[in-house]
């Protein structure tokens, strides 16, 4: 049967519904994502940024939900690929070989990975944000406001982009507080509040007073609230579950960079990239970033403001978040610090698999 | 006025008849669904009865289709020997993990040869971990009295944290990974796709050679037939040559066996590896259970069931896909078909007859 009397026999069974494509050519963005866009966290700001992309003239989004990021995947990746996308966005790590997988049977189609770095055929790029530059800012406030020096840091996997969270937050926070301790726990999930509040709980009543999290919901915060404890918060703005405790949240934002690319396939002139935005576009001062920090709160006015100017600080390119000297936890100086480099590199900042000096911890193997 | 009376003669209809009556209701209460969950209806109606020529690829569709059936009929068909007993196994989800375990577990075992030869042994092991994961409420069952309803059941909760615990602790793999997972197997045990890109691989094909060895045991052998005439009269089955014990073994035994073959396929031709479980088991081993009652335990039903159930399945996703329709109508559509077919079985031994009683002629209810 050819496609015009399908067509034709779709139009008269659904009474003329539109089945057919629409008139003018539109571009289609297809989403993947792990959670729900109620987490409130992670997946919650993806949907926001899907919106951005919805609300412009000839672009229209899908976005599928509660992904599991198993051989399922595959399958909800391909059914995008099928029904007409041309860009799709898989906004979780563990999407990496499936995307890549399923980008090498639809080459004409651009595919975005978040926080992966495998780029397996031409058409897959990947994406991400220096959320570590949050944690700089993070860490200081958390050095100057705990009274135990204990923080309570809750991870969700070894991966690069925690580690160099917890080694940004600690590095930071004994430039202030040499006496300040950090207990990790890992739960091995991004996003499953019973668990994410289950090891609050665990950390609080072994004395920490402020909880840091790399998952995605907001029961930290919770806990923290419900302890007397304080708390950042992470992915989205997260000071309505913590009046008292919220000190300041991470807040992603991937707006600019899906309407930016979106545009891109549609002009045609999409190209494969590698893409780091912290809290600017190019870490000195120009167009927002990936990252900004929302809604400082329940510290003291000398410490908010010494925040902001290093928020301030990062944002222009004044100062970097590793600068040397840096000491592993062995107490060897960072390679790059050895070779005369003024801060870690990207590079080591990527495959970041150790420890700095000073977390009395080890990376589960 | 209405009575209801038992059948005397047992015709095509009356088989055909209750079959026909919950296609028809799941069909009417389907499309009411869809009309709650969807701003146009008749043209997702469409879209999801169509789904394989409206895709850029339809044998990528197929591929999904055939790919889900495949394991939802080989466990359905093993449940429905011992459902027929009166053998209420309903763990094959946990069996399903236990054959993937020791699939991967022969792997090791055998100092992971890297020969598509060793397959066989792969699958060979899939099939003993079901089995002796199924004998252990075939145990309790025979020695303690214990309802293996509840056993079986809880066992699926025990096995998935057998496989939480191997992909975290003695077998785990790349931490980096983003979840917890073992190490992949050889890509020469991988089973290979018969259609290139889509998910129509060999073992499609290992289960439908398995189900027709099964189906001819269940119907053409004095082993099946006592089987099947063990539910209404366990004296029948006595003279068959059986006892009530060796019944719950065997039907154990053959549902275990045939979940284990479909772990070992899927972690194969899948995955390669062993991942956590909630992102690894994804309910096949109960909508199995769903499909052996859909399919009235005969194997042609099963797969007549399997096949429709899959469709609707991969239809859901694809109208997710395509126009943003919660694939929850998927899970609507298998709950009304099941309660349909259920609902109308007792047609098949009862008849509605309008009018007054004939007591003469009919054994009135």
């Amino acid at each position: 049967m050819n496609r015009a009397i399908k067509t034709l026999l779709a139009s008269a069974l659904t009474f003329g519904a539109a089945v057919a494509t629409p008139a003018q050519a539109e571009t289609k963005v297809g989403f993947i994502y792990v959670g729900p866009p109620g987490d409130l966290g992670w997946t919650y700001r993806h949907d926001i940024g899907r919106a951005a992309v919805e609300a412009m003239d000839g672009f229209s989004t899908t976005a599928l939900e509660n992904v599991p990021e198993g051989p399922e995947a595959v399958e909800a990746i391909t059914q995008l690929a099928e029904t007409g996308h041309d860009l799709i966005f898989t906004t979780s790590f563990g999407f990496m070989d499936a995307t890549n997988e399923v980008a090498g049977n639809y080459p004409d189609i651009k595919f975005e990975h978040a926080t992966g770095y495998i780029k397996a055929h031409p058409n897959v790029s990947t994406y991400s944000g220096r959320f570590y530059e949050g944690r700089v800012v993070q860490g200081y406030i958390a050095a100057n406001v705990t009274e135990t020096n204990k923080i309570g840091y809750i991870a969700s996997f070894p991966i690069p982009e925690v580690i160099r969270g917890i080694n940004a937050f600690m590095l930071e926070a004994k430039k202030h507080n040499p006496d300040i301790e950090v207990e990790i726990v890992w739960v091995f999930t991004w996003f499953d509040p019973a668990k994410e509040a289950a090891a609050a709980q665990a950390l609080i009543d072994n004395g920490a007073d402020v909880i840091a999290a790399h998952t995605d919901s907001p029961a930290p915060m919770q806990i923290a609230e419900a302890a007397g404890a304080k708390a950042f918060g992470q992915a989205s703005d997260m000071s309505r579950f913590g009046p008292t405790a919220h000190l300041v949240s991470t807040v992603d934002d991937w707006d600019s960079y899906y309407v930016d690319r979106a545009k891109q396939v549609a002009a045609g002139t999409w190209n494969q990239q590698d893409s780091w935005w912290g809290f600017t576009k190019d870490g000195m001062g120009g167009e927002i970033g990936m990252v900004h920090l929302g809604n400082y709160g329940n510290m003291p006015d000398d410490v908010m403001a010494e925040a902001k100017a290093i928020e301030a600080a990062l944002a222009a390119g004044d100062r970097h978040s590793f600068e040397c000297p840096i000491y592993k936890q062995d107490g060897a100086l960072a390679e790059d610090c050895a070779a005369g480099e003024d801060h870690l590199t990207d590079g080591t900042l990527l495959g970041m698999n150790w420890y700095i000096q000073g977390i009395d911890a080890t990376i589960p193997q | 006025m209405i009575r209801i009376v038992p059948r005397t003669q047992f015709g095509f209809w009356a088989t055909a008849f209750p079959l026909l009556l919950a296609f028809s209701i799941t069909v009417v209460v389907g499309f009411l669904v869809m009309v709650a969950m969807s701003e146009q209806p008749l043209s997702d109606t469409w879209t999801l009865l169509t789904f394989p020529w409206q895709a850029r690829t339809a044998s990528v569709q197929w591929g999904f289709v055939l790919q889900k059936s495949s394991y939802l009929a080989i466990m359905a068909v093993g449940l429905s020997i011992g459902f027929r007993a009166n053998v209420w196994n309903i763990g094959a989800e946990g069996q399903f993990a236990f054959g993937s375990i020791a699939a991967f577990a022969a792997y090791l075992l055998f100092g992971m040869p890297d020969t598509t030869w060793f397959l066989p042994v792969m699958l060979l092991f899939g099939i003993l971990g079901g089995i002796a994961w199924a004998l252990i409420p075939a145990a309790l069952r025979v020695w303690a009295n214990t309802n293996e309803l509840l056993t079986s059941l809880m066992l699926v909760y025990v096995a998935a944290n057998v496989l939480n615990y191997v992909t975290t602790g003695p077998w785990k793999g790349d931490p980096k990974a983003g979840q917890a997972e073992s190490d992949p197997i050889h890509e020469s045990l991988r089973i290979a796709s018969i259609i290139e890109r889509t998910d129509f691989h060999w073992g499609v094909i290992i289960s439908a050679g398995a189900i027709l060895v099964l189906a001819f045991v269940v119907l053409f052998t004095t082993f099946g037939y006592s089987l099947r005439v063990a539910q209404n009269t366990p004296r029948a089955q006595k003279f068959a040559g059986f006892s009530p014990q060796m019944t719950v073994w065997m039907s154990f035994a053959l549902s275990g066996a045939t979940a284990g073959l479909a772990g070992a396929i899927f972690l194969s031709a899948e995955t390669g590896k062993l991942i956590q479980s909630e992102n690894y088991l994804n309910g096949l081993g109960f909508t199995a259970i769903v499909i052996a009652f859909l399919g009235r335990l005969h194997p042609i039903g099963i797969v007549a069931a399997a096949l429709l159930i899959s469709y609707v399945n991969v239809g859901a996703t694809y109208v997710q896909s395509a126009s943003q329709v919660d694939d929850a109508v998927a899970d609507l559509v298998q709950v009304t078909a099941l309660f349909a077919v259920l609902g109308t079985a007792f047609l098949s031994q009862y008849r509605i007859v309008f009018g007054k009683a004939d007591l003469s002629t009919e054994g009135a209810v």
